[in-house]
């Protein structure tokens, strides 16, 4: 349970039903903002549709807000919070594979078991694939261990790296946001393409 | 004017108030200056080298005590039943298990009172209880326990109790402390109570 | 429509910045959290001895004496321009904030007590604080007279000698 309390405070079954209700209210969400249709997600690629950029931002930037105030005001505690480590190679190599998939498949990982909730074939060959892929990397995993564990460096966090405040960088972030969501919204009107947003 | 524009000033003006807070350092679980205060008061943190001594004299199991000071001083001699955790280290996570927990009773000691006290005031502001800092610190030990005599002609039954500890926990002392290092290291290497690491992961 | 979403956005926006300004000027919080105190404990330059000690005393119009034992103590005998705050009423005293930027030097009769009010006071932002390695009962006119060097009590006085009749048996 994250910053809120420690994990091993609470019993084994309050972390589960919390995870459980978390993921049900994160699959809802991503079903009601219609992410479980790959055109609106390779919209963002065409820029036909860029409801998936707008979502994620927006989300990213009220979660980012919304905790730097509970922490300011001594509610919840960052440090406790999981820094993913930075390994700089398998960082772009993956990101590559991830954003190919992404447009090829139409899914990204959430919307696509999300898709298969909701019945479709597509999406169960699209899962069908990702499982694929990890087991081809776990077995792979010797030849390349030496490439995805180098450039290592640590769980880092860009404002530190920047030497920033967290408040300050929140805001460039947010500027930076409200910009792309301008930009955005002009692809929106360069690309149209009506066909498939009327139906969307 | 739409929603958009309007969640857009909202946003920008949250960055505007984030970016000009002040650096303020409070984190959860910290006492407030008064409530830490209100904990000095109480006065109840101390321990003196003699009861520390009928403690151990009696093994007593519920209580833990911690050596502060550097490793090399600790190799040297301590207090049995220590371990070492240097003040320097106080804060790493990997000591996190024996500070945070109200089931023992921490025991702190350094040579004197300055680093042993600092310590008592870290763990006290995260409001953990049941911690003491050892009177006087391994120099009292030294005076008190090690080369207390006593002077006088009739000893009291009290007394007579006193110095019986004090005689039994210094054989204690010296006997752990002249065992060889091999042996005396042995079954005290710290375990490393690590707070669960919490895993991360996108969707 | 629009002016309500107008009003909306100003009215929670200058509640957080109310709160946000409410919170800064609370004087009953720290500014330091618990890992900044304890590394800036650890550089131990705040810890005079009594040399050190002596030589501050003789800045003294620059540097502040804070007296912590109990105002009866204080009254039997003091460092002139010292000031008496115990550390009970520390919080309480009227001018507490006016030392912010003075050099202080805390003393007292037990050294748990002058520690815990330099770690109170550092973590409420004072950044010329000392204390005084040594207990005021046991500084007369003479020691602080004489001039032999003293180690810090942080030091072991003791050599510990090891019976070398014990074996492994």
């Amino acid at each position: 349970m994250g910053p809120l309390f420690i994990l091993s405070d609470a019993p084994l079954w309050v972390d589960l039903l919390t995870a459980f209700l978390i993921g049900i209210a994160f699959g809802f969400a991503l079903e009601q903002a219609g992410f479980s249709s790959s055109r609106k997600l390779a919209g963002m690629f065409y820029g036909y549709d860029t409801t998936v950029l707008k979502v994620f931002f927006t989300a990213a930037i009220f979660a980012l807000v919304g905790s730097l105030f509970l922490q300011y005001f001594g509610l919840i505690d960052l440090n406790l919070v999981y820094v993913n480590e930075y390994y700089v190679g398998a960082a772009i190599v993956g990101g590559i594979i991830m954003g190919a998939g992404f447009i090829m498949g139409g899914f990204c990982p959430g919307t696509g078991i999300c898709a298969v909730g909701i019945g479709k074939i597509d999406a169960l060959f699209f899962l069908f694939g990702g499982f694929v892929g990890a087991f081809l990397f776990a077995e792979s995993f010797p030849y390349i261990a030496e490439f995805a564990s180098g450039y290592y460096k640590g769980p880092t966090k860009i404002n530190e790296w920047m030497g920033i405040s967290a408040g300050l960088f929140t805001l460039f972030l947010i500027i930076i946001a409200v910009a792309m969501f301008w930009l955005t919204e002009k692809a929106e009107k360069a690309f149209p393409k009506p066909e498939i947003t009327n139906e969307l | 004017m739409n929603a958009r524009v309007l969640i857009s000033i909202w946003l920008v003006g949250m960055g505007l108030i984030l970016a000009l807070l002040p650096n303020n350092q409070t984190t959860m679980g910290q006492l407030k200056p008064s409530e830490l205060v209100e904990k000095m008061k109480q006065n109840d943190g101390l321990i003196s080298v003699d009861q520390l001594a009928r403690l151990l004299v009696n093994e007593d199991s519920t209580i833990l005590l911690i050596d502060l000071r550097s490793p090399d001083e600790y190799k040297e001699c301590n207090i049995p039943g220590s371990v070492n955790i240097p003040y320097a280290k106080l804060m790493d996570k990997e000591f996190g298990g024996y500070l945070e927990q109200n089931e023992m009773k921490r025991i702190f000691y350094s040579n004197s009172e300055i680093i042993s006290t600092q310590a008592w005031v870290l763990v006290a502001e995260m409001d953990y209880k049941n911690t003491f800092i050892l009177q006087g610190g391994m120099n009292s030990w030294y005076q008190t326990v090690m080369n207390g005599r006593f002077e006088g002609e009739r000893i009291t039954a009290r007394e007579n109790a006193l110095f019986e500890t004090r005689m039994k926990a210094r054989n204690l002392f010296i006997e752990t402390n002249s065992l060889p290092d091999s042996i005396r290291f042995q079954f005290k290497i710290a375990k490393q109570k690590n707070r669960k690491k919490l895993d991360g992961g996108c969707g | 429509m629009q002016k309500k979403g107008i009003i909306i956005v100003i009215a929670s926006l200058s509640v957080i910045l109310a709160l946000v300004v409410l919170k800064s000027f609370n004087k009953d919080a720290f500014l330091l959290d618990a890992k900044r105190a304890h590394t800036k404990s650890l550089e131990q330059t705040h810890i005079l001895t009594l040399p050190q000690f002596k030589e501050k005393l003789q800045q003294m119009p620059n540097v502040t004496v804070i007296d912590l034992r109990s105002t009866k103590a204080f009254e039997h005998g003091h460092f002139s321009q010292a000031v008496n705050i115990p550390l009970a009423a520390i919080l309480q005293y009227p001018e507490f904030h006016v030392f912010k930027d003075s050099t202080l030097v805390l003393v007292s009769n037990s050294l748990i007590e002058s520690t815990q009010a330099w770690m109170l006071m550092t973590q409420m932002g004072y950044k010329n604080l000392f204390l005084f390695d040594g207990s005021l009962d046991l500084l007369s006119a003479e020691t602080l007279s004489d001039s032999t060097e003293h180690i810090g009590s942080e030091v072991l006085k003791y050599k510990f000698q090891a019976d070398s009749t014990i074996n492994l048996e």
